[in-house]
């Protein structure tokens, strides 16, 4: 159990998805400071 | 004061800011390119909240809570298809679109594969699928109005589109974004409302899970309380194609400011999106289940009740009407995308500019206009008899979407090698094939009822693509250069 869910769907629906999204959002950051084109 | 009146206040409030934001939006319209993409004025905050908009769907409170109550809250959600379809707009879409100066996918569809065509074609699944969508949403808003305002369908029926269609009309894309920004506004005053009775009724987070899962074994297991791991799986991939291929998303691209903007914007609208719809869903679908199911005839009344239950009747018309007010945001981006397929994609794109016909952007401005007017008059028709294959017809629509622009966008995107023809016969024949198997499944055939008509139509759709691709050339590279500036 994580945050009140089974191991499994913690990872469906929150775990895997925000891993994702943390890592288009370092991209966002990279691509406003000019440091991704 | 009695429900129904702060009913009437609250909506009779909110049609008034609307129209006003719809005429002074009318102010700003001087060329074609105002009225489809707003100039390409919207910078980030604008950008994120008409993302929002945009992918948060007619009834996504409503029927959200319906259904995750109903089925359980994991399985309903496939944020892993959200983040997963944002990801191709981030890295694969947002930046050529934006960059390739197109109003429309249309647009894309003719330029990247130099056919005109495939513009035709693409313009005429844009506005069919739209305008299908559109009946049903429009009434969907008589009911809501005939509710909340106490006059019969018909009437309400003429003052919803005669609305839609006049701001929407006059102000263009730019109109549609104030709107739902307002609507958005609403939509929040309505759930905020809710936060500290639901809180009291059934706890916090873990709670409500402890509560749920001991009166529904399996509510938050990754199948939900009755699916099948296959059906789970289908399920994720549909909506993983549909939100790459959200055609009210994906256009908005068009409309930033600049490329960097219009990337930016995906991941933190998508990320805002998940977090609403993790209490707007989730918590408030577990609320449903726990306290008011053994109640209800169907699950679309989960909602209401819920609000019944735990608010005064003032407060709880306060929390509906700003749920159906928010609702109906999507009707005015659904009248914009089908009169742009017309007006700007068929009729400028397709019939005037390859004839040689040049007219002013006065004119442009005023046929976009009278589509609008056109589109309106035909949804509006349409919706009066009670079709009710036309909602069947719409829970498919993303199927039909998907199938005709996933792999164009995706593969016209990344690879120079795919061909013209490989496209149009990737495109129609996806399309064919999800029909066919949509009218199998609504015939109740066996052999259509396995699988989701979208999953067989992207498997036929991505098959012709390779297939065709290896018997033909790639086009010209003048045609390549707008998307692949490299190759020019």
């Amino acid at each position: 159990m994580i945050l009140g869910l089974p191991a499994m769907s913690f990872w469906l629906l929150i775990g895997i998805p925000a891993i994702i999204l943390i890592y288009m959002l370092i991209d966002s950051w990279r691509i406003m400071t000019g440091r991704k084109d | 004061m009695s429900g129904t009146t702060i009913g009437i206040i609250v909506f009779g409030l909110y049609l008034i800011i609307i129209v006003v934001l719809g005429l002074v939006a009318g102010r700003y319209q001087e060329t074609e390119a105002d009225f489809w993409v707003a100039g390409r004025r919207f910078g980030l905050g604008v950008m994120i909240m008409a993302n929002m908009a945009a992918i948060m769907h007619g009834g996504a409170i409503l029927s959200g809570v319906a259904f995750t109550a109903k089925f359980g809250g994991v399985a309903i959600l496939p944020y892993i298809s959200f983040v997963g379809g944002a990801a191709i707009i981030f890295y694969l879409f947002a930046k050529k679109l934006r960059q390739s100066g197109g109003f429309t996918i249309p647009d894309y569809m003719g330029d990247r594969f130099d056919s005109r065509a495939l513009r035709a074609w693409s313009a005429i699944v844009v506005a069919v699928s739209s305008i299908v969508y559109l009946i049903a949403q429009l009434r969907g808003m008589a009911f809501v109005l005939e509710q909340l305002l106490g006059i019969d369908f018909m009437m309400s029926l003429v003052l919803g589109t005669i609305i839609f269609v006049v701001y929407v009309a006059l102000g263009g894309l730019l109109a549609v974004v104030w709107t739902n920004i307002a609507q958005f506004l609403f939509m929040w005053l309505g759930l905020l409302i809710l936060v500290p009775f639901v809180y009291n009724a059934v706890g916090g987070w873990n709670e409500v899970l402890r509560s749920v899962e001991a009166v529904v074994p399996g509510w938050t297991s990754p199948t939900g309380v009755s699916w099948s791991a296959g059906y789970m799986l289908s399920w994720y991939l549909i909506w993983f194609v549909a939100y790459s291929t959200r055609l009210e998303f994906v256009t908005k691209m068009y409309a930033a400011r600049n490329d960097r903007i219009a990337r930016v914007s995906v991941p933190i609208s998508i990320g805002l999106v998940m977090i609403f719809l993790l209490y707007g869903n989730f918590y408030l679908g577990a609320a449903a289940r726990i306290m008011v199911w053994d109640q209800i005839a169907s699950p679309d009344q989960a909602f209401p009740l819920l609000v019944a239950e735990l608010l005064t009747p003032a407060l709880g018309a306060l929390a509906l009407t700003g749920i159906a007010a928010a609702a109906m945001s999507t009707t005015d981006s659904l009248l914009l995308l089908s009169g742009s397929a017309i007006a700007h994609d068929l009729l400028r794109r397709c019939l005037d500019e390859p004839n040689g016909v040049q007219r002013d952007e006065k004119v442009y401005l005023r046929i976009s206009r009278w589509s609008i007017v056109i589109v309106g008059a035909i949804a509006f028709v349409a919706a009066i008899p009670d079709l009710a294959l036309i909602l069947r017809i719409v829970s498919f629509a993303i199927a039909i979407v998907g199938s005709a622009f996933f792999f164009p966008l995706l593969v016209g995107m990344t690879s120079k090698r795919v061909s013209r023809e490989a496209t149009l016969a990737s495109s129609i024949g996806g399309v064919l094939v999800t029909c066919v198997w949509i009218y199998g499944a609504l015939s109740k055939a066996s052999w259509a009822t396995a699988v989701h008509p979208g999953i067989v139509g992207l498997a036929v759709a991505g098959l012709l693509m390779l297939v065709v691709t290896l018997f033909t050339r790639p086009v010209s590279d003048v045609a390549l250069g707008k998307y692949f500036p490299e190759a020019s």
